[in-house]
């Protein structure tokens, strides 16, 4: 059985103060823990991390969260990782594209740490 | 003078003539009109100033004072008052292709005949002597100059050879190849030319009279006003009377309009209606200017002369310089008689050739069977030809009246006794254009009884006495004796006949007028005369005509007159506009009145309606049909304009509304993304403020320094918050227009000590080293102080932000240009990439190479940046390389 402190969780979004305070979440919950400040970042990180679940902002610099996510969904079919948005879009459309990129979680920006957590760890459990 | 030297300079203006006519008509076949401007039209209106104006005026000075003036004050009165009227007949005869006085009269009575032929004898017998007058006047002022009296035979004689070209002239200019619709664009062209050059002749002959014979205008009354006769004429105890200014303003102001060359000139060849609205203070104006030396030039004329009978005031304009031998002005002077003798002498045979050809001798032809038969289709070559001897007929007849009669009559008598002639059309005329209920009997009875008292009162009497000034014999004096009973006390000979006859004329033509009865074409004429604006546009009028046409007969006729050419393509013009074959055998109503209009622009329209009676099989209407076509046609032409104008309301309106909407979907959609930007950014700080507060609420074991940094976080959120909300409620008052400004003189130094030290702070974090310099002392700079730190501040904080980590530097410099502060604040920075440069101002743009610094501003700064310029009306102005720097540069008015 896989322990959950072998699974990588990457977080990318382009706020410090949300990184730090996602980066202490995850850890806490024994996750190994990446960080990336924008998607292009994100996209390397994955490459040479391959991480188990992202968690991805989608307003970012450069290459927006949606793009990492078709990324990773259509070159990785089968070992895919799990994606989860984080974002301040918030609207039906917005919501629904994401979906509609493979995404397997959209929580609307401020979010409910302990729901987050709650849900992650979900995701989590169906991968071990 | 020598006088072959001034032979040659006559004939040399002559010549000057020719050219500009020669110019004008050029310019016409390239389309492009010389003439159709007010002042053209306003100029040829003042060929009513003849000769008899030149020279008579001063004549008439020493006579009668002042009242030289009424004939002045006539046309001034028309153009000021009485345009209206003016404007009513130039639309009556555009619209229904008028071209002559006798036309006009003659086609409101029903386009009956015998008022055409009357208003042409009577315009004749008016006019001749009228010509023979100018011809005088051009051979005595020559005679003058020159000091040579002509020979008795009328070959040793220049006049006659003047005469001839003039003949030439109007051949040349008045007769070219007619075509329909047509003016003489050259001949009034050079009759423009003609009346300034009299205008400024006279000018200068009154200020070499009044400045340099006499010491301005007050000297010439000190030196001259002391004669005994000019005392009489200007004290008005001593003179005839009001009645005698009433009557002669009156008989002017009619002839102004009704001289055959008048209405040429004002009507006929009248370009556009609207020229009349400026012509309403140009002629008046005109008349003032070449009235003002008269008086000074008649004084100085009677001192000077005073006792030499031999030499007449009507003279004094040449005399005058010639006494002191200022031969140049008096040749300046001659000229200016010149070109108004002549002006007249062209524009009154014109006029008068085409009546007696159009309303007289054509229809004559036309009564006879054989000739029509045979004739119809080539009536314009008669037309043209007749016209042609018409004119060498008519000024022989001028110089013949010179040589024989003129000598009975003084130059200001055969004027006003031309006057008194041509009065006689106004009765019928302006009853005509505003009286339905007049008619064809009435008029010539009037007509003819005016012109038999004018007759017998002022032509026959001259003719029949001898040279001692007793009638012939006994019965003719007692003739005259007996209507020597109707003088009246107070009134001259020309206002005793004026009024007699006017008032006999207007009770004659008014009395029987209501005693007969209006026949269809009569009453179909008054209905289009009367109510022409109502019933026709400026382009087209209505059909009234009933019967069968055959169209190639019409075509013929028509072909006839302007070529085949010209009209076949307006036949196929007109065919498309009202939708006729002219295929068919029959003949549109629509199409008999189009030729009919089309050639009575070239033959008059008493011609043109025997022509077309004598092809088509016409049946009379009834003044009942015509009423109900006319009010149909009224209809048409109000419901066109109700729809013309509600269809521009409408559209108005339509537009009006398209701009709101686009203006409110374009406020709409900017502020929707303002609006969704807003939140976005409100959202993430609060995302962080959540997080972090539950990470500590939900973790009680946080070590001290970890819990220091989250809430140091929290707080720095927190202060975010705060500053965007601060932001777009500053950014919205600037853009509402809600702001204030508090202007105050700036002192730059103190301001740049302020904001440094307020960026001192955030420059020693990022080791950027802050510098400033001001080129210039500048005083009287006023600004908004707080919102000029709050730009400053905005500024030099962006420019912190991306300086380079190693030796960077930001440089504010405040400098002054032509009418500009200019603050620049410049960066040894990362810089700002081309195809950036021009969103950076936009709301919540920012720059994507700023992710690397990570330094997140609001995004509005710049925008609220550019406000702050904006609102003080000043400029922006941003230069930047990658890697190099960037540069913003802000120009305040001062």
């Amino acid at each position: 059985m896989i322990q959950r402190n072998e699974l990588k969780v990457l977080i990318a979004d382009d706020e410090p103060s949300i990184l730090m305070s996602l980066e202490f979440l995850f850890k806490k919950e024994g996750y190994k823990v990446l960080i990336a400040r924008d998607g292009q970042e994100a996209i390397n990180m994955f490459d040479l991390e391959q991480p188990a679940i992202m968690i991805l902002d989608i307003m970012m610099p450069n290459v927006d969260g949606y793009k990492v996510c078709s990324y990773v969904k259509t070159n990785f079919k089968t070992r895919a990782p799990k994606v989860v948005f984080l974002s301040a879009k918030n609207k039906d459309t917005e919501i629904e594209h994401g979906y509609e990129l493979g995404a397997d979680l959209y929580i609307p920006k401020p979010f409910s740490t302990r729901e987050l957590i709650k849900k992650v760890n979900l995701i989590a459990t169906d991968m071990l | 003078m020598n006088g072959f030297v001034i032979s040659v300079i006559s004939i040399s203006y002559l010549g000057f003539l020719f050219y500009l006519a020669f110019v004008a008509e050029r310019f016409k076949s390239k389309k492009k009109s010389l003439i159709d401007n007010p002042f053209v039209y306003a100029l040829s209106l003042s060929v009513y100033c003849t000769a008899w104006t030149f020279y008579g005026s001063v004549g008439r000075v020493n006579q009668t004072g002042l009242e030289f003036l009424s004939v002045y004050i006539g046309p001034t009165l028309v153009m000021l008052l009485g345009w209206s009227v003016l404007r009513k007949i130039i639309r009556i005869s555009h619209v229904y292709s008028i071209t002559s006085v006798a036309d006009f009269i003659s086609a409101r009575y029903g386009k009956y005949r015998s008022l055409g032929v009357w208003v042409t004898i009577i315009s004749l017998l008016a006019g001749i002597p009228y010509i023979g007058l100018q011809i005088k006047a051009i051979s005595k002022t020559f005679e003058t100059l020159s000091g040579v009296t002509a020979g008795q035979y009328f070959y040793q004689e220049p006049a006659f050879y003047i005469s001839m070209l003039l003949v030439a002239f109007t051949l040349l200019f008045g007769t070219r190849k007619v075509q329909a619709n047509e003016t003489h664009e050259g001949m009034i062209f050079a009759i423009a030319a003609e009346s300034i050059f009299k205008l400024l002749a006279f000018l200068a002959v009154g200020i070499f009279v009044t400045f340099w014979m006499n010491n301005g205008f007050v000297d010439v009354f000190e030196k001259h006003y002391y004669q005994k006769e000019i005392e009489n004429a200007f004290d008005f105890e001593k003179q005839t009377g009001y009645g005698n200014w009433f009557i002669h303003i009156l008989v002017s102001a009619c002839s102004f309009m009704f001289l055959p060359r008048q209405f040429q000139v004002a009507v006929v060849e009248n370009q556009n209606e609207n020229n009349l609205k400026q012509a309403i203070w140009l002629l008046p104006l005109y008349m003032f200017l070449i009235n003002i030396f008269v008086i000074p030039t008649a004084l100085t004329g009677n001192s000077i002369f005073a006792g030499d009978s031999s030499i007449s005031a009507d003279n004094y304009v040449i005399e005058l310089p010639l006494s002191v031998s200022a031969n140049v002005i008096a040749l300046i002077a001659y000229l200016g008689g010149f070109s108004a003798a002549t002006g007249m002498i062209i524009v009154e045979t014109i006029a008068i050739s085409t009546m007696l050809t159009n309303s007289l001798i054509l229809p004559s032809l036309l009564e006879n069977k054989k000739f029509k038969e045979k004739y119809t289709f080539k009536i314009i070559n008669f037309a043209v030809w007749i016209r042609r001897a018409a004119i060498v007929l008519i000024v022989l007849l001028g110089f013949f009246y010179y040589k024989t009669v003129a000598s009975y009559f003084s130059l200001v008598s055969i004027g006003l006794i031309a006057f008194v002639a041509v009065s006689q059309f106004a009765p019928i005329i302006l009853g005509g254009i505003f009286w339905k209920g007049a008619t064809k009997t009435g008029a010539l009875v009037g007509l003819i009884s005016g012109f038999t008292i004018w007759l017998f009162s002022l032509i026959l009497p001259s003719l029949l006495t001898d040279t001692s000034g007793q009638y012939i014999n006994t019965f003719i004096a007692g003739f005259f004796d007996f209507f020597a009973h109707f003088k009246i006390q107070g009134f001259d000979d020309i206002s005793n006949t004026a009024f007699w006859s006017i008032v006999i004329n207007s009770l004659l033509y008014f009395v029987i007028s209501m005693y007969t009865e209006l026949t269809p074409s009569e009453a179909k004429q008054a209905l289009l005369f009367v109510d022409v604006f109502k019933y026709s546009t400026k382009e087209g009028q209505s059909v009234l005509w009933k019967g069968k046409a055959r169209n190639e007969h019409l075509i013929e006729l028509l072909v006839s007159f302007i070529g085949s050419m010209q009209a076949k393509e307006e036949l196929e013009d007109f065919a498309r506009k009202n939708n006729i074959d002219l295929k068919d055998v029959t003949a549109d109503p629509k199409l008999v009145s189009y030729v009919e209009n089309t050639i009575s622009s070239i033959i008059g329209t008493s011609t043109a309606r025997m022509l077309v009676a004598s092809i088509t099989k016409e049946e009379v209407v009834s003044i009942d049909e015509i009423l109900e076509v006319l009010k149909r046609s009224q209809k048409i032409i109000e419901d066109n304009q109700e729809l013309k104008i509600k269809t521009q309301q409408l559209e108005k309106l339509s537009k009006e509304l398209r701009n709101t909407n686009e203006k409110l979907q374009k406020s709409d959609t900017i502020k929707n993304e303002f609006l969704t930007t807003v939140t976005h950014e409100i959202r993430t700080p609060l995302t962080s403020i959540k997080a972090l507060t539950e990470i500590i609420y939900d973790n009680e074991d946080l070590g001290f320094d970890q819990k220091k940094i989250f809430l140091n976080t929290i707080i720095d959120e927190t202060d975010r918050l705060s500053r965007l909300v601060n932001q777009v409620l500053d950014l919205e008052k600037y853009e509402s227009g809600k702001h204030k400004l508090i202007k105050k003189n700036i002192d730059i130094p103190n301001l740049i000590d302020t904001v440094f030290l307020r960026m001192e702070e955030l420059a020693k974090e990022r080791n950027v080293k802050l510098k400033s310099f001001i080129h210039k002392e500048i005083k009287d700079f006023k600004a908004d102080e707080d919102k000029l730190i709050q730009l400053l501040i905005n500024l030099l904080s962006n420019a912190i932000k991306f300086s380079r980590p190693e030796k960077g530097w930001v440089l504010l410099t405040v400098d002054t240009s032509k009418n500009n502060v200019i603050f620049t604040v410049e960066d040894n920075g990362v810089g700002i990439p081309q195809e950036m440069q021009s969103r950076i101002f936009e709301k919540f743009y920012q720059a994507d190479n700023q992710d690397s610094i990570k330094e997140k501003g609001s995004g509005l700064g710049l925008s609220i940046s550019k406000k702050i310029v904006e609102i003080h009306k000043g400029n922006v102005k941003l230069e930047s390389m990658p890697d190099k720097g960037t540069k913003v540069m802000v120009g305040f008015p001062y």
